[in-house]
């Protein structure tokens, strides 16, 4: 009876081409997870019908180079029994003939896990564990800096896989925010971690280089899920009434010597603005405060830079703008701190890293392409290279190479709990150092280091 | 009885892809929008999530579409107009050169020309050509007899050919 109509029944099928988004059936499929409860049994041909890929592909391994096969069948017969985890390769370094195995089988585990903060902290995870691979290879000695490098390329590729999850996840809920949160905890670790093998492989000046890589990716993402912290901490506050310099028009106002009688801590505004402020926890401006202080530090170690390097005829004029501005940068972001503005607080002082930081690579480059012979004295990269620099501490960077600690313009909260703060000592000229009261969770000081 | 369940939501999480594309094609024939065909699926797919935690259905994929259809009902009833007639959908046009979802001319005519059939003969060929569905469940999704689907069907058929031919 269709058979006159099968021309337009054809027709018809082209409409089969509609699909829907890929990213979109990827979130619908989280979201019936996360709201529906589903719960998947991880079961390999499950997984591997639905994704439509190959576990190999997944895995990203080649199972056509040699140096894999060996690993590949142990993993393969492990993984096929239902064990997940092959034990003498969990103890294995970068150069080590098992390591491969080791990341195989940590990358397995992913694959089984569909919840993204379960996700995310397993990568966080190994993410550490590439950093105390780092710190095992500097106890025991190591020389060669593609091991280290090795362990770093993979440090940063999972710092990118936690991104990607956090990419993806919604904005403002209760899971993103934990993610975030874990991200900074499990970074300020990594960065602890970073100072300490920092000393040890000082000598080493392509592994400094190395560590650094990682150093700055640790930054950024940090920087990315405080940001995400601080947008959703303003979210989920009462609106903060910026009402210029008009009197305060609600009920419970602050008055107009710019400290609140509520609970929370506000700083002394320069400015004129005397407002209600958004309830805040302490928490929050010590990011900021924290921020603000890496991006002195920065500004410091730029000056000293450029001063040292000037005496050796460098022109460093633009160098010396790129610092000024990033001064600049920092009051500002001071100002939007006390406006209670945490996020563009912290996006400015942002900034005000990143110019200093270039102020000093312009007078880098143009040091290590005129010069070739490096004088062993003092005079290169005697930078501390790696400094957590504490809120307590936040110095105005100063002309001279003498860093002093004058009063600062921001108070900062008195007795904040949960913070990681780690007080460092400016140890290059100056003798100063301003130790504040502050809670010491289980970190150490770390002392600066010198390198040669 | 959760034993059942379990396997209904097995099934669905299965062959997610394919039921997703399905969904997602129904309800965007239907609104002409890429952006609420997608809010829909992902209501009628959560929704179906929900339902089959505590109970069971006779058959998940006809369950889909008949959610799929009452959510648009209930859209349409939200937007203040009850939609049955073409005007309001092609009011709701988004078939432009940006649309991405299909590309190809071909496609593209082919939607344009499907717009032009009532709401109700739509339906059905898209759930007999496009989804493949059978009689059964097609009636099912409906809410209408087997005979009448049957019929439905021949007619519509026989209208799209008339569109399909003019060009």
């Amino acid at each position: 009876m269709f058979g006159k109509n099968r021309s337009t029944i054809e027709k018809i099928k082209i409409l089969k081409s509609i699909k829907a988004d890929e990213a979109f059936k990827f979130d619908l499929r989280k979201k019936m997870i996360e709201e529906g409860g589903v719960v998947i049994k991880p079961i390999f041909s499950r997984l591997q019908k639905q994704q439509g890929m190959s576990i190999l592909q997944l895995l990203k391994i080649n199972p056509l180079n040699k140096n894999m096969f060996i690993p590949l069948l142990l993993v393969a017969a492990l993984l096929g029994s239902g064990a997940g985890v092959t034990y003498a390769s969990q103890s294995s370094l970068p150069g080590d003939a098992l390591y491969p195995v080791k990341l195989v089988s940590e990358k397995a585990q992913t694959v089984l896990i569909i919840d993204d903060a379960k996700e995310a902290n397993l990568h966080l995870k190994f993410s550490s564990e590439r950093l105390e691979e780092v710190e095992e290879l500097a106890k025991k000695g190591e020389k060669n800096p593609k091991h280290v490098k090795l362990a770093v390329d993979n440090y940063k590729t999972e710092l990118a896989q936690v991104q990607t999850i956090l990419n993806s996840a919604p904005e403002n809920s209760a899971q993103t925010t934990q993610i975030a949160q874990n991200i900074t905890d499990t970074v300020t670790q990594n960065k602890i971690i970073l100072v300490r093998v920092s000393k040890d492989f000082s000598e080493d000046d392509d592994m400094i280089d190395i560590l650094k890589e990682a150093w700055e990716e640790a930054i950024e993402h940090n920087d990315t899920a405080t940001i995400l912290l601080l947008q959703n901490a303003v979210a989920g506050q009462t609106p903060v009434n910026t009402a210029g310099n008009t009197a305060p028009n609600t009920t419970n106002t602050t008055n107009t010597n710019n400290t609140t009688t509520t609970p929370t801590v506000t700083t002394t505004a320069p400015s004129t603005n005397n407002t209600t402020v958004a309830i805040v926890d302490p928490v929050t401006q010590t990011r900021v405060l924290n921020k603000i202080a890496e991006a002195n530090h920065k500004i410091s170690e730029a000056e000293r830079y450029i001063v040292k390097k000037e005496s050796k005829g460098i022109d460093v004029t633009q160098a010396k703008a790129q610092v000024a501005t990033a001064k600049t940068l920092v009051v500002d972001a001071q100002n939007l701190l006390s406006q209670a503005k945490y996020s563009e607080a912290f996006l400015k002082a942002k900034e005000a890293h990143k110019t200093a930081e270039a102020g000093k690579k312009l007078v880098e480059n143009d040091y290590r392409g005129k010069s070739h012979n490096e004088d062993k004295d003092d005079e290169d990269d005697d930078e501390i290279i790696f400094i957590i620099p504490s809120a307590a501490t936040t110095t105005a960077p100063s002309a001279t190479t003498n860093t002093s600690t004058t009063p600062t313009t921001v108070t900062t909260p008195s007795a904040s709990t949960n913070q990681i703060i780690i007080d460092s000592k400016h140890d290059d000229d100056d003798k100063d150092d301003d130790h504040d009261d502050e809670d010491k969770d289980d970190d150490k000081d770390e002392d600066d280091h010198k390198r040669n | 009885m959760q034993e059942n369940n379990n396997n209904q939501l097995e099934y669905l999480m299965e062959n997610y892809n394919e039921l997703v594309d399905q969904i997602f094609r129904f309800t965007y024939l239907k609104t002409s929008n890429k952006e609420i065909a997608q809010d829909l699926t992902s209501e009628c797919f959560l929704s179906t999530v929900k339902y089959l935690k505590e109970n069971e259905v006779h058959n998940l994929r006809a369950f889909l579409f008949k959610t799929a259809r009452n959510k648009i009902i209930d859209y349409y009833r939200q937007k203040g107009r009850v939609i049955y007639s073409d005007e309001a959908v092609l009011a709701n046009e988004e078939i432009s050169g940006k649309d991405e979802l299909v590309n190809k001319q071909d496609a593209k005519l082919m939607t344009e020309k499907i717009r032009l059939l009532n709401d109700d003969d739509r339906e059905v060929l898209t759930l007999r050509y496009l989804e493949d569905l059978d009689i059964k469940e097609i009636a099912d999704i409906v809410g209408k007899s087997q005979m009448a689907t049957r019929v439905q069907i021949f007619r519509a058929l026989k209208k799209a050919k008339l569109l399909i031919e003019e060009s």
